[in-house]
């Protein structure tokens, strides 16, 4: 029988399924999945190609390759295929792996392992989830540019390569007959989790306003140098 | 931006701002305004949080998450101005860097122009003479070619100085981005102080009251929250100290960079000049017609960039040809010509040795201060790291 927290439950996965950022986040898996299947095909296709040409050009200097030949080339394309999509398949993400994953390919496979954790979060962090994976979205293009010695880079893997997977990691450890209790008067484990998916959000969007800080201001620059260099405003910038 | 540059009494000076002080942390507070507005939201914010932690009882861990959120007051807001007094410490250094790159062109140039300096080549009027007896050519007329196979070296030079100059404005551009974060981070920092002074007066009085009716609470809250409130407004005081000291050296940076920009228009300025009025002279002198054609294109590119010099050249023409024309002895306008360049130059080096120091002396104070705030930032930083729970709350944050 179902219970009104069921239904609750159930009700607020919708919301969450048809909210903005719900749609863009199963938007964005399907891009990635259609990405991942393009760049996959792609491959096929060229190592195909060469397989061809190698048997045309053997064809054409050691005379016809006859059936055994054709057989040979089609097993051989059959062979590198399946190379091809066992090599592609990239390993499911887990926090170890996190954990060395280049700078640049974090933000997504963070996001892609916190989706498949997602059916074992309570569903008031669902949304939040989705919020997470626009912010970490949001921060991927930033990274592939940032040098992985900086320090904020280091303290962008922290937070996203240790920091996110260790909570949700120790949420999962504790019972799930616990998780709605609260601890010795204070919050309760989902309410822990919830509050620290926040605070992991919020940090995400402000080292994305601050990778983002170099670049405004360069912009700025650029803008006040041709201001007073061609319009003399205020005379060579002396203001005051 | 000097007007005259023919008459060489003109006397030029480009003067070096003074060495920006060490700035007391006691006077930090205030430079920045806030208005009446900010004022009486954050000291609303302050009423609610002593209301608060007077609501609990002393003994409970909610009364040490409370005092917690002090300990964390701000802490953002100087991490932020630190983080900037990292960028603005080496500024200071990178424009002593780009004085030395314009000073080289200054000096290629000057080695330049004494080659053709006319008072460097003897009488030249006298007539040349071949083992000091027998005519041979004219020696006016060699002098005035020698600048026929300057004028490219000269071209390029001075197009070098352009570029310097575009440098030094493009660094004052960055000064005045950075000024003006400064200038917010100062702001969200005098807010923060302001919060800490009232919580310390306001806490004060609500202990003095609570002596009689409940004395261990006022114990509490004298020996814990005031305590972190006193120890943290002299972090942000610290902080603004150092902050403010930033933003009066990026100012010393800046008008630094003006003065230098002035002297290369100057420089480049009384050198196109100095050769027009060669051009004048040969004309005048020999009645040859020295085609300077480098120069010539100079001029209009020049006189595009440095709108002022092209306004100055424009003066200048007419008056260069008054005064070759009307001069008895115009090899003495030449001469006059290069006197003013030179002094250009030597008042750009005199300039530059007192704003190198100048600009010595405030890096040095500035290192010493934000080495003294880097000590207690790292004391927040730890007093925060310590209390992680407490920490994302700021409830003294308006924005």
């Amino acid at each position: 029988m179902a219970t009104s927290d069921d239904i609750i439950e159930h009700a607020a996965e919708f919301l969450r399924r048809i909210s903005p950022e719900g749609r863009a986040a199963s938007r964005r898996r399907r891009e990635r999945r259609q990405a991942a299947f393009r760049r996959i095909a792609k491959r096929i296709v060229l190592a195909c190609l060469a397989i061809l040409a190698v048997a045309v050009a053997a064809g054409l200097i050691l005379g016809p390759i006859g059936p055994f030949g054709l057989l040979a080339m089609l097993i051989a394309m059959a062979l590198v295929s399946t190379a091809i999509i066992l090599w592609s398949h990239t390993p499911e993400p887990t926090p170890e792996r996190l954990a060395v994953t280049d700078l640049a390919q974090l933000p997504a496979r963070t996001e892609d392992w916190l989706e498949r954790q997602r059916p074992a979060l309570p569903a008031p962090a669902q949304r939040q989830l989705d919020q997470l994976s626009l912010g970490l979205e949001a921060i991927g293009p930033q990274l592939a540019a940032l040098d992985p010695k900086l320090p904020e880079a280091i303290e962008v893997r922290r937070l996203i390569g240790d920091e996110l997977p260790d909570l949700v990691r120790g949420y999962q450890r504790v019972p799930p007959s616990l998780r709605r209790k609260p601890v010795d008067g204070g919050p309760s484990p989902d309410r822990q989790l919830a509050d620290g998916l926040a605070t992991i959000g919020e940090e995400i969007a402000r080292m994305n306003a601050r990778l983002a800080a170099g670049d405004l201001k360069a912009l700025a620059t650029q803008n006040r140098f041709l201001e007073i260099k061609y319009r003399g405003e205020d005379d060579l910038g002396e203001e005051e | 931006m000097a007007t005259q540059t023919t008459t060489t009494d003109t006397p030029i000076e480009f003067t070096p701002p003074a060495p920006v002080a060490a700035v007391d942390p006691d006077r930090a507070a205030g430079l920045v305004p806030l208005d009446e507005g900010q004022k009486s939201k954050l000291e609303t914010r302050v009423d609610g949080f002593i209301d608060e932690l007077v609501g609990l009882d002393a003994n409970s861990p909610e009364f040490g998450k409370k005092v917690d959120q002090i300990t964390n007051m701000g802490r953002r807001e100087i991490a932020d101005a630190a983080g900037q007094s990292n960028r603005f410490l080496d500024r200071p250094v990178k424009a002593m860097d780009r004085d030395s790159s314009v000073g080289t062109d200054l000096a290629e140039l000057r080695r330049t122009i004494e080659d053709l300096d006319p008072g460097k080549r003897g009488n030249l009027l006298a007539p040349r003479r071949l083992f000091g007896v027998i005519p041979f050519g004219n020696k006016l007329r060699n002098y005035f070619d020698s600048y026929k196979s300057a004028q490219s070296h000269i071209a390029s030079i001075l197009s070098h100085l352009a570029t310097g100059k575009d440098e030094l404005l493009k660094d004052n551009a960055a000064i005045d981005v950075e000024r003006q974060s400064l200038w917010a981070a100062m702001g969200r920092l005098e807010q923060m102080i302001h919060v800490a002074k009232t919580l310390d007066e306001r806490l004060e009085t609500k202990a003095a009251d609570l002596d009689g009716t409940d004395p261990a609470k006022a114990k509490a809250i004298r020996e814990t929250a005031l305590f972190y409130v006193r120890q943290r407004t002299q972090d942000l005081l610290t902080q603004m100290a150092v902050t403010v000291q930033g933003y009066l050296a990026l100012d010393l940076v800046k008008k630094n960079n003006i003065e230098l920009v002035k002297g290369v228009d100057r420089a480049s300025t009384t050198t196109v000049s100095a050769l027009r009025t060669a051009v004048t002279v040969a004309q005048a002198l020999t009645n040859q017609k020295l085609v300077l054609q480098q120069i010539t294109a100079l001029n209009t590119t020049t006189a595009n960039i440095i709108d002022s010099t092209g306004e100055m050249l424009r003066n200048q023409t007419g008056q260069i040809h008054q005064q070759a024309a009307a001069s008895t002895i115009p090899i003495d306008t030449l001469k006059r010509a290069f006197q003013n360049i030179y002094q250009t130059m030597d008042a750009i080096d005199a300039f530059k040795l007192q704003a190198l120091d100048n600009m010595k002396q405030t890096v040095n104070v500035l290192t010493d201060e934000v080495e003294k705030s880097r000590g207690y930032i790292a004391r927040a930083e730890g007093a925060a790291q310590a209390q992680l729970q407490a920490g994302r709350e700021e409830p003294f944050r308006i924005d």
